[in-house]
């Protein structure tokens, strides 16, 4: 199984500079947060769409599909239950309500879904590599690819831990609230530990790759802005411009 | 002038009451292949840590003495100038690889270097070419086998052209075909590249081809020699917690002066000692192995045509069936990914099958609850990290048992008798992440025990322990069959299969090909080449004599000790004196 989210694809959006990727989905975050209407949020959610399609990464979404379901059905039923203009649909629920939980659960997609297919269509180094020659220090664009590589190790002693436990008679999910918390202690003991021991071997090891050892680094990646990355940046401006032009 | 000295090092962890390293001298040349063994503890990684200044720059402690490398003394150097001169691969390959593609992992040391990208380029493809994963260059890392992580782990230590390269037991968690690779690639670096190597090993077969070995014992040098000479001293290396070569240790308790360290050199000594097996011998094994098998039970765990992928579609089991009867003792084996887990995941129903199916004492495992399946059969996990929290090593114990919903009294009565059992009731009130791995691994064994399951599946139990620990886990485990437990192991190990299992399965590609008594699979070395595995060294010798012995003490028991006088009158003289002081010993 593949634990992290980059699929090596042949897309045009596998093929663009990180840089423009990164800044596409910026400009998507914005894109998406700035519609008050449903109409104008489902456009976005369509550009989003779009992307996806582009990037052939929808069977990366759909590895979260579960967290998206739980997304939205959680914020249309708060938004939807917190008071907001005068038109009472049923009960205590109105209208207004209701059309702005569907309205900020489509936002909130939107954004998952993009910020998903950025990490489908590129890799980890390149991210690192783009956001370097944006001007981020090494060190931290290291930590954060490294943050992101951790959660599928973390995942995978999780699941270890947990069949180690249930074959000593551990139930997860049965009894009480109070009950069921008890029953994560001896899971997350031992993922903190064995993480954590983890960690200092890879600390360890990166320093015995030189990690930071030389004031210049060199990457093996180099990085080009096509045409394309230029026709990707100037679309990506006038959709910016439209959706901002649209919600004001 | 030597590339590595390292002179009256002494070198204690902080917060640790003892030295780590004493008063350790070692000078190594230029293209020397130098094998550390020793038992856990002994300081090997430690004395590897020193070599490219990770100690005392990274880890602190008490240093004491001087390590120079290449010139370099690593105190005054910090690990950033080290790192290019000394290549440290360390043990546990996943937390080594970091990158989402083979070339990139296998670039990132030559980019901290500074090196121009067409030198990288040369450089990864020298690294890949040597460790053959060329055609892996584009793969995710996280998405290779192990012995392919271990390898992409060496690949990107070699991308820096250190002039000493140190492995520190790089072989540790693999599967036998997997071993066999790396030390290919050692012995090629070794005779072709003139590579200068230091490398912690526990396989002593492996270690003949070495140059030289050098052997450790609670931080201190206690051997240093040509390997030939170190192999041949099986008492030392048994005190060191060592495994002797079995056929060494075998002629050196028959009474050899001289010992073989190889197959053919057993079967010349064989022939000009006029050594024979009993001719009885056949008839008194095979007695024997009747005997075990009348005293098995109605089956425990029946297993019936299951099949099992996982998901992404890879058939992990494709139509195995199997029955585990009441008091056998069975070995899985198998290279990685022939289904052995998955297999053994059946057992205790953490997984259940896709089709066809698995029955525990007559119930179907897909209606019995986790509680239930626990009662019946217990699982050592491989890790036992994976799987210890508590503060006390009696409460952990307990955790099984009261999950299970015993009753307190007969829950602690449980947990003590466990304890004892795997002897660390005297040390119950111990935190058990202060104790060693081995240790830590009979806390596991004990908190399964504890709950009294009817047969007991354990998962590599041995990965990581030294021989002194292995053996004492395995008399442990022997002792819980001989009590009426009913045990099945999976092992890379063959020596422990071979001496241990009355049964073997043998594995490959998610079905069984082999399924019967242990002598009779290790009868059929061309089975066992079939699924790339390799017999011990002491069952390749007594199948070339015709009787398929599957252990030392067995073939002793064998063996009718003839020694011909007038062919080897030394041999004789040192076996009167020999048996005079032993005989003295005795007395006193």
């Amino acid at each position: 199984m593949n634990p992290y989210l980059y699929e090596a694809k042949d897309t045009p959006i596998h093929r663009l500079d990180p840089r423009t990727k990164i800044l596409i989905l910026l400009a998507t975050f914005v894109i998406a947060m700035v519609p008050s209407t449903v109409l104008h949020a489902l456009a976005a959610f369509v550009l989003v769409a779009l992307y996806v399609t582009a990037a052939r990464a929808w069977s990366t979404v759909a590895r979260i599909r579960g967290f998206l379901l739980i997304i939205t059905t959680f914020t249309i039923l708060i938004w939807g239950v917190i008071p907001r203009g005068e038109d009472v649909l049923w009960l205590f629920i109105r209208r207004e309500s209701l059309v702005f939980g569907v309205l900020t659960a489509i936002k909130i997609d939107a954004i998952l879904i993009a910020g998903i297919a950025f990490l489908a269509a590129t890799r980890n180094e390149e991210i690192t590599i783009g956001l370097v020659k944006m001007g981020v220090p090494y060190v931290m664009c290291f930590a954060f690819s490294t943050a992101l590589r951790l959660v599928p190790t973390f995942a995978h002693t999780g699941a270890t831990v947990v069949e180690a436990q249930r074959s000593r008679g551990l139930e997860i999910g049965a009894g009480s609230l109070w009950n069921r918390m008890k029953a994560y202690i001896p899971l997350m003991t031992p993922i903190f530990l064995v993480s954590i021991r983890n960690a200092n071997l890879m600390a360890m090891a990166l320093e015995a790759r030189g990690f930071g050892a030389a004031k210049k680094r060199t990457f093996y990646i180099q990085l080009r802005i096509r045409a394309a990355d230029w026709i990707a940046l100037i679309a990506t401006a006038i959709f910016l411009v439209a959706s901002i032009l649209i919600a004001y | 002038m030597p590339v590595v000295e390292i002179e009256a090092l002494n070198f204690r962890y902080r917060a640790a009451a003892d030295n780590a390293l004493r008063d350790v001298n070692l000078h190594i040349e230029e293209g020397e292949l130098v094998v550390v063994m020793g038992a856990n503890e002994a300081g090997k990684s430690t004395l590897c840590f020193t070599l490219n200044g990770l100690i005392p720059h990274l880890v602190k402690g008490a240093f004491e003495g001087r390590v120079v490398v290449g010139g370099m003394d690593t105190r005054e150097r910090g690990v950033n100038e080290l790192y290019s001169h000394v290549g440290l691969v360390f043990q546990d390959f996943e937390s080594q690889l970091f990158s989402t593609e083979v070339e990139l992992e296998v670039a990132f040391a030559p980019e901290n270097l500074g090196l121009p990208v067409e030198e990288i380029g040369r450089r990864i493809r020298r690294a890949l070419e040597l460790t053959g994963l060329q055609a892996l260059s584009g793969r995710q890392p996280a998405t290779l086998s192990g012995g392919q992580k271990q390898l992409l782990a060496i690949a990107s230590i070699l991308s820096l052209e250190p002039r000493v390269l140190c492995f520190d037991e790089p072989t540790t968690d693999l599967d036998p075909t997997n071993k066999r690779r790396i030390f290919n690639l050692t012995r090629q670096l070794f005779e072709k590249h003139k590579q200068t190597l230091i490398v912690v090993e526990h396989e002593t077969e492996e270690a003949v081809a070495a140059d030289r070995i050098v052997l450790m014992r609670e931080g201190q040098v206690v051997a240093d020699g040509p390997a030939r000479e170190i192999l041949r001293r099986s008492h030392l290396l048994e005190d060191c917690r060592v495994m002797p070569l079995q056929l060494a240790e075998l002629f050196d308790k028959l009474g050899a002066h001289e010992l073989p360290l190889s197959l053919e050199e057993a079967k010349r000594l064989w022939k000009t000692s006029s050594l024979q097996l009993k001719p009885e011998c056949r008839e008194l094994l095979e007695e024997a192995d009747s005997e075990k098998a009348r005293s098995y039970g109605p089956p425990v765990i029946e297993v019936d045509d299951v099949h099992f992928s996982y998901e992404g579609g890879i058939d992990a089991l494709r139509g195995v069936s199997l029955q585990v009867r009441e008091g056998e003792f069975v070995a899985i084996l198998g290279q990685n990914g022939s289904g052995k887990t998955s297999l053994a995941k059946h057992l205790n129903g953490l997984l259940k099958p896709a089709r066809g199916e698995v029955r525990i004492g007559g119930s179907n495992t897909r209606s019995m609850s986790a509680a239930d399946l626990g009662r019946n059969v217990g699982y050592v996990f491989q890790n036992p990290d994976h799987q210890i929290f508590e503060e006390r090593i009696v409460d952990e114990v307990l955790f099984g048992p009261k999950k299970l919903g015993i009753e307190r009294e007969r829950a602690q009565q449980q947990a003590r008798e466990a304890l004892e059992t795997v002897g660390l009731w005297e040390r119950r009130s111990e935190d058990p992440f202060t104790l060693t791995k081995g240790m830590r691994q009979k806390v596991a064994v004990a908190s399964i025990l504890a709950t009294r399951p009817r047969a007991i599946v354990m998962d590599e139990p041995t990965t990581g322990l030294d021989y002194g620990e292995l053996k004492q886990m395995m008399s442990l485990v022997k002792g819980l069959n001989e009590a009426g437990h009913t045990i099945v192991v999976i092992t890379h190990c063959m020596w422990i299969a071979a001496q241990y299992a009355h049964r073997i399965i043998l594995m490959k590609e998610g079905g069984i090909v082999a399924d019967g008594p242990t002598r009779e699979v290790f009868a059929r070395e061309d089975l066992l080449v079939a699924a790339d595995i390799i017999a011990p060294q002491i069952v390749r010798f007594s199948n070339e004599l015709g009787t398929t012995i599957l252990s030392v003490d067995e073939f002793l028991r064998c063996t009718q000790t003839v020694i011909n006088l007038d062919e080897d009158p030394t041999n004789a003289d040192w076996l009167k004196t020999s048996r005079k002081e032993r005989g003295k010993k005795d007395r006193t």
